[in-house]
């Protein structure tokens, strides 16, 4: 009887280009001020301000891949920014304070980040509080721990090796931007993929249905923050060996960034939808439009305002397209 | 009344020419495209005052489309909308409503934070002369308008709080407190129950004596000739046909909404009756239901009935760690299990379809290849990861057994019709191979050629020895699947019945308590 469930992509091709169009946006977004700044700014189109841009940009990257899946869930991370500058007086004061060799200080670095996730976690499952406030309150909170252990000012002197995860190269490319692609790929194969992944998208777009399905939403969305948080140290680490060293102030401005990426990807604030691959291109658009900024020399205070008409611009969009469906 | 037939005729006679002179409404030529479908097509359509005018169709025939472009939710494409002989051009919701037209939707467009009364009177607060809004007033209002209709809701509580019944009736509500001249409902009654569409109908009835225009869209192609002057069957977006109710016969409707006659509806019951897998032992939850014993065997069908708020629901949802039960035991294959929650009970092998599709079947915002396959995720995992095709394949495999008209598999279910998006709540318990099965209402909203075809799957799962309950506000439905069933009145079992030897009237009168 029925022939309209076989499952075919569109026979008109000007209807399948349309919709490729219309689901990448984003995509058209980010060409859109590529070919822009490259036919305006000189300096832009050289390989090196490439690799240059894809460097920067890498850390907020694979944070907001972290934050991606927390907003996927029906979530917010606030405190991204916070674990940022933590982790980065962590690492660097076991290395420089108490003399941890390299890999201890990272191990411990990770574990620490990661714990700031599961504690989030679990106050916002076990303890039913707000995501928004419960993050809120350990943004605060870490922030404080970070200046208390670096004594408000920033750590230098650690030993050599540290540089190379933001600084380094594997075959003449850039490591962070190598820990990047590696991140968005396994993100893309998780988030895809993977049942985890799938049941993620479920909670945050139905979670009473989610659960009704047999899904353990409280571990899924324990899970999430871990994520999150630990993404974002593996970023704080990058960051703080590019600048080589550990500052209690580097997140401070960071998590404005984070979520607009993770918006201007295409992940709906109400959870249930979103793409990795949108919010790649949302870090690479704020990437663009930071660096060309710099380049064109727009005084540091019209940046922030441009930075706050993306982030409206995103979250007006989130509010756009939520109407249409459904 | 048949006193003369002259007299009858020129009864008709005139009421043709009143009819000429009070066309409410009329459709010319409606088309409307949706991306991959042609919901509506050169559809014509009219309305007379005091006229209830049925229109029905297959799943996904464009009913719901054609109500709701004359309730200013879509816009057609082409075609001309007149009102009293006046074209109009619908802008919006709101414009309908000043236009005269009210429409109770099929999917519910509460606000579920809010109450009972502010849903009601919701965006028309501030009409009043007063800057301030006279809640008591409003409160007044909206309990005589739920009084005069016998329906008892406790309009203090969100409306998140209340049954899907209770949804229904308060929308139902939302929209006769309006000043209409023309009102829509779509599938009214599929969440209700013979008393509240008992009641329902009067009121219908009392509408159309005031001259006001119905157009009545149901599932329950039965309850149409009762209440109904005209039919209109739609399928696949274009009119096969508009026809006075009793110039037609319900085989003839069916006949014009699939394409094709239906032979008997229900097949023969299992007769192999296996070992107990499910025994519930006086499971009570406070102020819901008390002391309910019941047992379920391999390859049987219990149905459950029973008045809207009779605790049908809650009790099936205490089985499947949805809510949580306060005294009692529950028993499977022997051995006493404590279910907290609702993984628990799907590793046990119950599966809950429930009533809500809205709010608990469906995650509106995935495909209707994720929304089916969500069951059955680990099972289809090699390695780490999904496998794709196994999980397209499978999918496939049930939308065509259940019918599901979909653009494609990777359609987000949000913009399925609403029986559309009921066998997909279907399809992915029926996807999913456990062996108890409850189904909360699972023919609801679904049209009658998908009814026949979820009967006989029920009837294969039984024989295959599944065992299956299902709660259902028709009665026939329960009659014609079950071997057994179960009569609840305010919280408690009030008669176990062998449905061989029952029938409607025995059902209503326990479960209206005249029994006792
Ligand atoms: N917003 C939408 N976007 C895309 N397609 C839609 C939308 N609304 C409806 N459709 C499609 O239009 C067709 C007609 O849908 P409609 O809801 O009018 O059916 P219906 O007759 O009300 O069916 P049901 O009995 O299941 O409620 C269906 O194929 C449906 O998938
Ligand atoms: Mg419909």
């Amino acid at each position: 009887m029925s022939t309209t469930t076989i499952d075919k992509p569109s026979k008109n091709k000007l209807e399948a280009v349309r919709r490729f169009l219309g689901n990448n946006v984003i995509l058209l977004v980010l060409i859109g001020i590529v070919a822009l700044c490259a036919g305006f700014i000189p300096t832009f189109r050289t390989l090196t301000n490439a690799i240059n841009i894809l460097r920067q940009v890498s850390a907020l990257t694979i944070i907001a891949l972290g934050q991606y899946f927390v907003v996927l869930s029906g979530g917010i991370d606030l405190s991204a920014g916070s674990t940022v500058s933590f982790v980065g007086v962590l690492v660097a004061g076991l290395m420089y304070f108490q003399g941890w060799p390299l890999l201890a200080a990272l191990i411990f670095g990770l574990v620490m980040g990661s714990l700031i996730g599961l504690v989030n976690g679990v106050l916002i499952v076990y303890g039913e509080i707000q995501p928004f406030i419960t993050t809120l309150a350990t943004m605060i909170a870490i922030k404080g721990v970070a200046f208390l252990y670096s004594g408000g000012k920033p750590i230098s002197g650690m030993p050599g090796g540290f540089e190379f995860f933001g600084r380094g190269h594997i075959w003449g490319i850039p490591f962070p931007v190598v820990l990047m692609v590696l991140t968005a790929l396994v993100c893309y194969v998780f988030s895809e993929h993977s049942v985890t992944g799938r049941n993620i998208f479920s909670v945050g777009g139905n979670e009473s249905a989610a659960r009704l399905c047999g899904i353990r939403t409280k571990k899924v969305k324990l899970l999430v923050y871990v994520i999150s948080s630990f993404l974002t140290t593996v970023g704080a680490i990058v960051i703080a060996s590019r600048i080589m060293s550990g500052q209690p102030t580097v997140g401070d401005y960071m998590l404005f960034d984070i979520l607009t990426a993770v918006i201007l990807g295409g992940t709906s604030l109400s959870g249930g939808v979103g793409r990795v691959g949108g919010v790649v291109i949302g870090a690479l658009i704020l990437g663009v439009v930071a660096n060309s900024m710099v380049l064109l020399r727009i005084n540091p205070y019209w940046q922030w305002i441009i930075r706050g008409i993306i982030l409206a611009l995103a979250v007006f969009i989130d509010a756009k397209t939520k109407r249409r469906a459904v | 009344m048949k006193s003369s037939k002259e007299k009858e005729k020129e009864k008709d006679k005139y009421k043709e020419k009143e009819k000429e002179n009070s066309k409410l409404l009329e459709l010319r030529n409606i088309t409307k495209t949706f991306p991959g479908v042609k919901a509506l097509d050169n559809v014509d359509f009219d309305l007379f005052a005091g006229e209830c005018h049925a229109l029905v169709g297959e799943n996904g025939a464009g009913k719901s489309t054609l109500v709701k472009i004359i309730a200013g939710e879509y816009k057609q494409d082409t075609g001309e909308i007149y009102i009293c002989g006046n074209k109009v051009n619908i802008q919006d919701t709101h414009h309908a409503q000043e236009l005269g037209v009210a429409f109770v939707p099929q999917e519910f467009q509460l606000i579920p934070y809010l109450n009972g009364v502010e849903n009601i009177f919701l965006g028309r607060l501030l009409r009043g002369r007063f800057g301030n809004v006279n809640w008591r007033l409003l409160k007044k209002k909206a309990q005589e308008l739920l009084d005069s209709l016998e329906w008892k809701i406790d309009l203090s509580v969100s409306v998140k709080n209340l049954s899907v019944a209770e949804m229904q009736i308060i929308q139902i509500a939302r929209a006769i407190s309006m000043d209409a001249r023309v009102f829509i409902f779509d599938e009214p009654t599929a969440m209700l129950g013979e008393k509240e569409i008992e009641r329902l109908f009067d009121l219908m009835n009392l509408l159309k004596e005031k001259g006001i225009g119905i157009i009545y869209i149901s599932h329950r192609l039965a309850e149409i000739f009762p209440i109904c002057e005209r039919v209109t069957i739609l399928r696949d977006g274009k009119v096969i046909g508009t026809s006075d109710i009793n110039k037609i016969s319900i085989d003839e409707i069916i006949k014009m909404m699939l394409g094709r006659s239906l032979e008997e509806s229900f097949p023969e019951r299992n007769p192999s009756i296996g070992q107990e897998v499910l025994k519930v032992e006086k499971l009570s939850k406070r102020g819901v239901f008390k002391n309910i014993s019941f047992k379920l065997r391999e390859g049987e069908v219990l149905g459950i009935a029973g008045l809207i708020g009779a605790g049908k629901t809650e009790l099936v949802c205490s089985i499947f760690g949805k809510l949580l039960y306060d005294e009692g035991e529950i028993f499977i294959r022997g051995k006493e299990v404590a279910i907290k929650s609702p993984d628990t009970a799907i590793s046990y092998g119950i599966a809950l379809i429930p009533d809500d599709r809205r709010n608990e079947g469906l995650i509106m915002s995935e495909t209707v290849r994720e929304n089916i396959s969500i069951t059955i995720l680990e099972k289809l995992k090699r390695l780490l990861l999904i496998d794709r095709k196994a999980e397209r394949k499978k999918v496939v495999e049930i939308v065509d057994r259940l019918d599901i008209r979909c653009a494609s598999i990777e359609q987000k279910v949000g913009y399925l019709s609403g029986g559309n998006q009921q066998k997909v709540v279907l399809g992915k318990w029926l996807i999913a191979n456990s062996d108890i099965l409850i189904f909360d209402e699972p023919t609801k909203g679904i049209d009658v050629g998908a009814k026949r075809q979820f009967y006989q799957i029920i009837n294969e799962l039984s024989r295959s020895g599944k065992a299956i309950i299902v709660i259902s506000q028709e009665l026939e439905e329960l009659i014609g699947l079950t071997h057994r069933i179960l009569v609840l009145a305010k919280g408690k079992v009030v008669a176990e019945l062998d449905t061989e030897k029952t029938d409607k009237n025995e059902i209503m009168k326990y479960a209206v308590g005249s029994f006792r």
